[in-house]
């Protein structure tokens, strides 16, 4: 059986409703690509840099004092008067004949798109997302940058696509009731912060999609059992998350955790081996892959700088941060998901389960400039409340199945409080380095297939009378949620 | 129950797209960061290089007067020559705040003119921006709802970036986005309705 035949194969077992979620998926946010103006999603200024040098040179931009950009990026963000929009949600974007023409003459102009290079904000991230992109720049007929900006969005919605079939079949694993399925992935399809964050150039696209896809495969293989091309599937999935964002590295713990635990499972283990050996072999090999390419070709330390600074900093060296003690690490990490408790020190001016994860998850928007007003997050809070109780009704129905499964149930878990407790520990450093805030709540967004897992618990909470409605009702919710931020960020820009 | 959704969806986004309220024509795009310029009326206080968009009747302005009514403003706006290119004013007593001072309708954008606030008696008076420059933010003539901007909104959404369709693009957008409604619902009613 060639490949392909096996491909044909895979694609035609899977239910024509997820190929249309997944399609209803790409077309919302193929429009959220033309809605958001160039680089008005967050670091994308930076992100469309590394693509374009990586482009350039076959390289990560690493180049110690350079400039950020190169001169067609710079000039262009000037002539769309990115500096003085950026952030100020009383200035829209360029609005008149003679600014477009500026913007014109700039990507008319012989700039060079191979002179920057410096070293920003996501040097040390790995380059496999921006290597997909550069592919696409590449191949967009045109040269200027404004058309290749919407080549390359338009693979980031081909990643969100992906990542919708992905939560479908999730689903499918984790459900025996099949209208679920739909209910949860067009959820996540029609969710505006997922949307929006797909439709620009960043390579949190791919991390969503590797996420998604860990989720499933793990999910299958606790309902299968872990074969060697499963194995294979997870280990690929787990080297493509590794090299798309290091944020992926928060899962792999807990996907480690799950594949030992398949195996302590198995019954005989003996066979169950080599899948675990196919799955480390795999995240190992590409791991080894990218050590060679930073140190062999791209000259920079083995993980390009992104593990070890947070090595360093864990371990307060010398790039690290002085005076955050364990005690204060675990308050900081306590407060950012729950209340404080009386004998914590106050972490925040603010709640940040309601101000960073509740009103950034119902939706903000452009570089956390674009926001609705209060009583939108009131609203849809009384929305919420009632949906995340059902959620918790249809857990507590389903206690003792999952109290067998509960190999997979711990694999969920420290899959979660891995990248909860990597958002603390990157969050209060940060917040001491730069004194802003780190936490977006887009940083959640690897746990899509759980949100729509906790879309469907809701609904199926709601009984065998109401819970189709209410799923209908959920997926009609999310409808509007998403077009109402459509009109939201074309209200801030354009009007 | 799924067609009453959509019903209810589609009554509260013509309620939203009828909302009417003076809407931007353009800005100087300066920040409001902090004080621009401290002044003790009667004063002016004038900036060049100014562009004034086109289909602007009005400017607003954020001032501050220690709590005190609001003193009169004129404002002047001049090509290099001197000659006026529009004017208006807003009358005291006023509360601080966002002002709007009606201006004589300006059709075709003006680049490159001065632009000056003449401000009455009335004690101490603060325009914010930054950078020493006042933010100025020029409004469309009257009121108008979001439907009624909608082929400006187009216009403005056409323009710095990639686009084959000119203004068409929103309409095509929005088509693009009824066509996921569309298939969403019909995929709800096959699957969740069953």
């Amino acid at each position: 059986m060639t490949a392909l035949h096996r491909a044909r194969e895979v694609a035609a077992g899977i239910p024509a409703a997820g190929w249309w979620c997944a399609a209803i998926a790409l077309v919302n946010v193929t429009v959220w690509a033309f809605v958001t103006p160039p680089f008005h999603v967050p670091d994308e200024t930076v992100h469309v840099a590394y693509v374009q040098h990586f482009a350039e040179h076959a390289a990560p931009p690493d180049e110690p004092g350079g400039p950020a950009f190169a001169s067609q990026q710079a000039l262009l963000l000037d002539a769309l008067h990115f500096p003085q929009t950026v952030g100020h949600a009383d200035t829209g974007t360029i609005w008149s004949e003679s600014q477009d023409d500026t913007v014109d003459d700039v990507e008319a102009g012989d700039l060079s798109a191979g002179d920057g290079g410096g070293i920003v904000s996501n040097s040390n991230q790995p380059p496999l997302f921006y290597a997909l992109e550069t592919g696409v720049y590449l191949a967009t007929p045109a040269d200027d940058l404004l058309d290749r900006l919407v080549s390359v969005r338009l693979v980031s919605a081909l990643l969100a696509a992906m990542t919708t079939l992905f939560v479908f079949l999730f689903m499918r694993e984790l459900f025996a009731e099949a209208w679920t399925w739909t209910v949860g992935a067009l959820a996540v399809a029609f969710q505006p912060v997922f949307g929006f964050i797909s439709g620009g150039v960043t390579p949190d696209a791919l991390l969503f999609t590797a996420s998604a896809a860990l989720f499933f495969g793990l999910a299958r293989a606790f309902r299968r059992g872990l074969t060697t091309r499963r194995g294979l599937g997870i280990g690929l999935v787990l080297a493509v998350g590794v090299l798309a964002k290091l944020n992926f590295v928060a899962l792999v713990p807990g996907a480690l955790l799950g594949l030992g635990l398949l195996v302590l499972r198995a019954r005989p283990r003996r066979p169950a081996l080599p899948s675990l050996g196919a799955a480390a072999g795999v995240l190992g090999l590409a791991a080894l892959g990218y050590i060679a390419l930073n140190r062999l070709v791209w000259d920079r330390s083995a993980w390009g700088g992104g593990i070890e600074a947070a090595a360093t900093t864990a371990t307060g060296g010398p790039a690290g941060v002085p005076g955050i003690g364990l005690t204060e690490q675990l308050s900081y990490s306590w407060q950012l998901y729950l209340p404080r408790l009386p004998f914590m020190s106050d972490q925040f001016a603010y709640f940040p389960p309601y101000e960073v994860w509740f009103r950034g998850t119902i939706g903000i928007f452009g570089w956390l400039d674009t926001s609705f007003g209060v009583w939108v997050y009131r609203v849809a809070l009384a929305l919420a409340i009632p949906l995340v109780l059902l959620a918790a009704l249809g857990l507590w129905q389903r206690r003792s199945a999952l109290v067998q499964r509960w190999p997979e149930l711990l694999t969920w878990a420290t899959m979660v409080a891995g990248l909860l407790g990597s958002i603390g520990f990157l969050g209060i450093r940060y917040r001491t380095d730069s004194g802003f805030a780190f936490e977006q709540a887009r940083y959640l967004l690897p746990l899509l297939p759980l949100y729509a897992a906790g879309v469907a618990l809701a609904a199926l909470a709601a009984g065998r009378r109401w819970g189709r409605q209410l799923g209908a009702a959920i997926v009609l919710l999310a409808l509007a949620q998403g077009v109402f931020a459509q009109l939201l960020v074309i209200a801030r820009f354009y009007a | 129950m799924l067609v009453g959704g959509f019903a209810l969806l589609l009554v509260t986004l013509a309620v939203v797209l009828a909302q009417s309220a003076p809407r931007s024509s353009g800005s100087n795009l300066v920040p409001e960061l902090g004080e621009a310029a401290k002044l003790r009326g009667p004063d002016r206080r004038c900036q060049e290089g100014e562009t004034v968009p086109a289909d602007t009747g009005a400017v607003r302005l954020l001032i501050g007067t220690y709590g005190r009514p609001a003193p009169a403003l004129r404002l002047v706006v001049q090509r290099p020559g001197g000659r006026i290119v529009t004017r208006g004013g807003a009358p005291a007593g006023g509360p601080e705040g966002r002002v709007d001072i009606p201006v004589r309708e300006v059709e075709q954008a003006e680049p490159g003119v001065r632009v000056c606030l003449l401000v009455g008696s009335g004690g101490r008076f603060v325009l914010y921006g930054a950078a020493g420059r006042v933010h100025y933010e020029w409004l469309r003539p009257g009121s108008e709802s979001w439907l009624e901007l909608l082929p400006t909104i187009a216009h403005r959404f056409a323009l710095g970036r990639w686009n084959p369709l000119g203004p068409l693009l929103l309409p095509a957008l929005a088509l693009l986005l009824a066509a996921a409604w569309f298939s969403a619902a019909r995929l709800v009613l096959r699957e969740v309705g069953r």
